[in-house]
């Protein structure tokens, strides 16, 4: 039978089989972004029962997301024509996150950035270059057009990394030292790259090394000198590359710095040993600057006194200006006259600054320092501070007349303003005392902030950017805005506090169990829902209330105690509430106008925010395991339909509409760095139900197999006719 | 008329069946030698350069050679072996100089082979006739330009480019004072260049006796 079967009929029989030994395909992400997705209430409460959950795709934040105008600063130098300094931040870091600042020390501000570029970096003032060591090759970067001209890649080899870089104006090479250290046997070396300015390649490799530290030039011999961690210093002549000298009796050396006016090097160093002292063993450190005579290639002396431990001095630099050594140590930077050996000045209280930058305009010295950079002028021996954009950021509010974002400074007394149209930092708001909360008030174009020290709520009058007034005696972190009413709910020790946005004055109130923290706002149907907060006077249970914002009259109550609710959003297209639970419980999906739980989610581990996003439908829950991640939640499915992977633990959310990104507020509560995240609206494809792909994809096999078994039979009659014409003929 | 495989020595052979020669096979095995010679000198050093450079009491030995397509040097100083290799990027006028001698170079080559493939045929048929030796002959000549064209202008270029501190001489010695202190160089041709001189030398020899082979005539086929 199968020999008379027809093409087609074998074609159908393989799309049955395909269909039903397949079962049902899983969809694919997409970046494309789409509207809403049409669900019902009802479609969301016939989920009923925890739900399991799928292996999803994680993916990280597209670049560039990372809003900051100095993060984990590094490197930096000075464009001696433009008096502009270029700052490296997050070196290392994914290409979302890095990227090299362009600072103008007269005006004080960021002038601009280069991005996806950071790293260890010189600039080369004959072409108007900054060539930055990055991966395992270099960048050329256009300083007029903040422009990325060249990219040399694959100097390094994998495992292998950069350390240093040095610059030979005469030659027009970069010097770039990667180093690589392997486990057991240990082994330290390093190959230098040497890359033409000119022709934007590398021209030649200096290997078998040992670790390099520091390269300097100098000028007078036209010698680069490269240090080594083992205490040694080989010489290369950079016209031939050849090496021609060594020297050694360093002890740990690490940054080299040339001074012009004595013709020395000048190398910080530091080492530490065990000794062993009748039967004591302990530990001995050494730290110094080693003064290195290169006319005769000997150690001449050395600067000591910096009363460091055995990690330094790390870092220095000679300032021309005030002939001064600049040298950065664990806990302060020194400087020191190099003829006398006296110290000059000394900043303290650090914690390891560095790198240093000499910037020939203005004779500053610059000392990367966390989040920022440290400018130290030398004539009025004063230290200022550049950078340090954020300091644990907690919340965020979106100000939709300006397109504008606002970050609370969580351990500082700032907000910082971040324009949603570029997503930079356009300034800082001052005079709060740890702010951990910021609503936007469009109809009074005001910024309400809550004072976590003090426990009051900044009224700040955005046309103006200065407060106008405070509420006394809130709960600051508690604040939520109703579109619909135009009032602001305010957390108090007693209860809920209503504030008229126009008046800025207390109009209601409302008394319950301890305080009331409002949690999530429905401006549709004009309800808000809020959780006690029991305390000494009113232990626990927690209740979730539901209260009519109009009148404050309470609409339903459940007692929520076991839930362990720590945020809450209010989905408008299925008219739930999506619900963050503490400890691992995952996210409870609760009926709005009942308080009933319809389903958990689970997943997160220990939600922060919750965040209904109206230009893809989604629910966002920010959760705080690990370096922090975002749920994406499918309301019509209720099930997680995406993790998109976060730089550090988010805090708190909000949706920009001009731009459909959703801003994170990321940072540790004990640590004064973070930063703030935009997160595209993106549309990820829908976990298809099971069930309905099977149904598919079995009605589609038997459909093929129909198919088939008819053409068959069409077949066969037709060749039992054509043998019946044969036989009559025959 | 029948044929037969024993033939004396030296006799031509006229049937594709018919091994080849001692002498054939000294001809083949020759130029294949040169072949071999030939790729190798486009990667060895056709000129190095062995500088002492004193300072104090410790001596820094720089040993480089310069190929055709880039530089590579050992570099010894006390407590270190360092290893160096470079391109000629930044060195136009020797880039410029070592254009005509690589494109030689690769024609010496390229013909050197087909002389070897056209020999190897030669074994087994009767037309290329003396076209292996004239092909030899041709590889042998442009291995002597090549290696006369560069004897005569990579010092020069070398020199015009700075890479060298000495003149333009293509072999010497010299001793002088530098920024890094008294050094001694002594600099000359490489094995490479050498090799290339030895290939023209070995297809030379090798197309002079294919050229002094007794001619190839083809035999009557029996019964004919």
């Amino acid at each position: 039978m199968w020999r008379r079967s027809t093409p087609r009929a074998g074609a159908a029989v393989s799309v049955a089989v395909f269909l039903l030994a397949l079962g049902p395909l899983q969809g694919t992400p997409s970046d494309a972004a789409n509207g809403h997705v049409a669900r019902s209430a009802s479609q969301a409460a016939t989920n009923v029962g925890e739900l399991s959950i799928q292996p999803l795709a994680v993916s990280a934040l597209s670049a560039p997301y990372g809003i900051f105008n100095f993060k984990n600063v590094g490197s930096s130098v000075v464009d001696p024509g433009t008096g502009y300094l270029y700052v490296s931040n997050n070196e290392g870091s994914s290409p979302g996150s890095s990227r090299t600042t362009i600072f103008d020390p007269v005006r004080s501000s960021v002038v601009g950035f280069i991005e996806g570029v950071a790293g260890p970096m010189v600039f080369d003032s004959a072409h108007g270059e900054i060539v930055v060591l990055q991966g395992d090759g270099a960048v050329f970067a256009n300083t007029t057009t903040g422009q990325v001209v060249a990219i040399v890649s694959g100097l390094a080899p994998e495992g292998w990394r950069h350390a240093v870089i040095a610059l030979d104006p005469v030659e027009g090479l970069v010097y770039a030292a990667y180093n690589f250290q392997s486990s057991g046997p240990i082994w330290l070396g390093s190959t230098i790259d040497i890359l033409s300015v000119r022709l934007h390649a590398a021209v030649a490799q200096i290997s078998g090394l040992w670790w390099t530290s520091g390269i300097a030039f100098d000028a007078q011999d036209g010698n680069l000198y490269v240090a080594s961690v083992l205490g040694g210093m080989t010489v290369i002549d950079p016209r031939k590359n050849a090496v021609v000298g060594a020297l050694s009796g360093l002890d740990g050396p690490n940054e080299v710095a040339f001074n012009p006016d004595d013709g020395n090097l000048y190398v910080s160093s530091s080492n530490g040993r065990y000794v062993n002292e009748n039967g004591t063993v302990r530990e001995v450190c050494t730290g110094g600057v080693a003064i290195v005579d290169p006319r005769t290639r000997r150690v001449a002396g050395t600067i000591t006194g910096f009363h460091v431990g055995c990690n330094g001095p790390n870092h220095v630099v000679y300032d021309p200006d005030d002939r001064n050594l600049y040298v950065a140590n664990e806990t302060s930077i020194v400087a020191v006259d190099p003829s006398t050996h006296a110290f000059r000045w000394e900043i303290s209280g650090l914690g390891y600054p560095g790198p240093l930058t000499y910037d020939p305009v203005n004779h500053h010295v610059y000392a990367a320092f966390g989040d920022g950079l440290l400018d130290l002028d030398p004539v009025a021996r004063q230290v200022a501070s550049i950078g340090q954009d954020y300091a644990s950021p907690f919340a965020v509010a979106y100000d939709s007349s300006r397109n504008r974002i606002y970050a609370t400074n969580r351990v500082s007394t700032s907000v910082v303003v971040i324009d949603g149209a570029t997503n930079r930092i356009v300034g800082h708001l001052q005079g709060f005392s740890s702010p951990d909360s910021v609503t936007y008030d469009p109809l009074a174009d005001e910024l309400f902030v809550g004072n976590e020290r003090n426990y009051t709520l900044s009224i700040v009058d955005l046309g103006t950017n200065r407060t106008v007034g405070a509420i006394p005696n809130v709960l600051p972190w508690g604040v939520l805005y109703d579109s619909r009413s135009g009032h602001l709910y305010v957390s108090t020790d007693t209860g809920m506090d209503v504030v008229s946005g126009q008046t800025n004055t207390i109009i209601g109130n409302v008394t319950a169990y301890g305080s009331l923290s409002p949690m999530a706002i429905d401006s549709v149907h004009g309800r808000i829902f809020a959780l006690t907060e029991p305390n000494v006077t009113y232990p626990a249970p927690i209740h979730l209330i539901a209260f009519d914002s109009a009148n404050l009259t309470v609409l339903w109550e459940v007692n929520a105690t076991d839930l362990g609710i720590t945020c809450a959003a209010f989905d408008p297209l299925n008219e739930n509430l999506y619900a963050g639970l503490w400890g691992g419980a995952g996210i409870a999906v609760i009926e709005s106008t009942t308080g009933r739980v319809l389903t958990r989610i689970p997943g997160s581990f220990l939600p922060t925010a919750v965040l209904f996003n109206p230009s893809n439908g989604y629910v966002y829950v920010a959760d705080q395991p690990g370096s922090g991640v975002l749920w994406v939640i499918d309301g019509a499915s209720n099930r997680v339909i995406h993790q998109i992977a976060l730089p550090d633990e988010p805090n708190r959310m909000a949706y920009d509409d001009a731009n459909q990104a959703i801003y994170v507020a990321l940072g540790h509560p004990l640590e004064s760095s973070g930063l703030v995240a935009a997160v595209p609206s993106l549309a990820y494809p829908a976990e298809s139900s099971p069930i309905t792909l099977w149904i598919g994809a079995i009605g589609g096999g038997v459909s093929a197999l129909v198919v088939a078994v008819v053409l068959i039979r069409r077949r066969r009659s037709r060749l039992d006719s054509e043998g019946s014409r044969d036989d009559r003929h025959s | 008329m029948t044929d037969t495989l024993e033939k004396p020595l030296g006799a031509a052979r006229s049937h594709p069946g018919q091994p080849a020669s001692p002498r054939e096979l000294i001809v083949l095995v020759t130029m294949g030698l040169a072949v071999v010679v030939a790729l190798a000198a486009l990667l060895g050093p056709w000129f190095t350069v062995v500088t002492y450079r004193y300072f104090e009491n410790t001596v820094a030995i720089d040993n480089r050679g310069y190929g055709l397509f880039g530089y590579s040097a050992t570099d010894t100083v006390p407590g270190m072996n360092a290893t160096i290799s470079g391109n000629y990027l930044p060195w136009p006028s020797v880039r410029s100089a070592l254009l005509s001698v690589q494109i030689l170079a690769a024609l010496t080559l390229v013909v050197g082979l087909s002389a070897v493939v056209f020999t190897i045929i030669g074994t087994r048929r009767t037309w290329p006739g003396p076209l292996p030796a004239i092909l030899g002959l041709s590889s042998a000549a442009l291995a002597f330009v090549g290696a006369v064209v560069f004897a005569t202008t990579f010092p020069g270029a070398a020199h015009a480019d700075g890479l060298f501190d000495f003149g333009a001489s293509f072999l010497g010695s010299a001793s002088v004072t530098s920024a890094n202190g008294p050094l001694t160089q002594t600099w000359g041709p490489g094995w490479a260049w050498s090799g290339l001189l030895s290939v023209g030398v070995l297809f030379l020899v090798a197309s002079l006796s294919a050229l002094r082979l007794p001619s190839r005539r083809p035999l009557s086929e029996p019964g004919f």
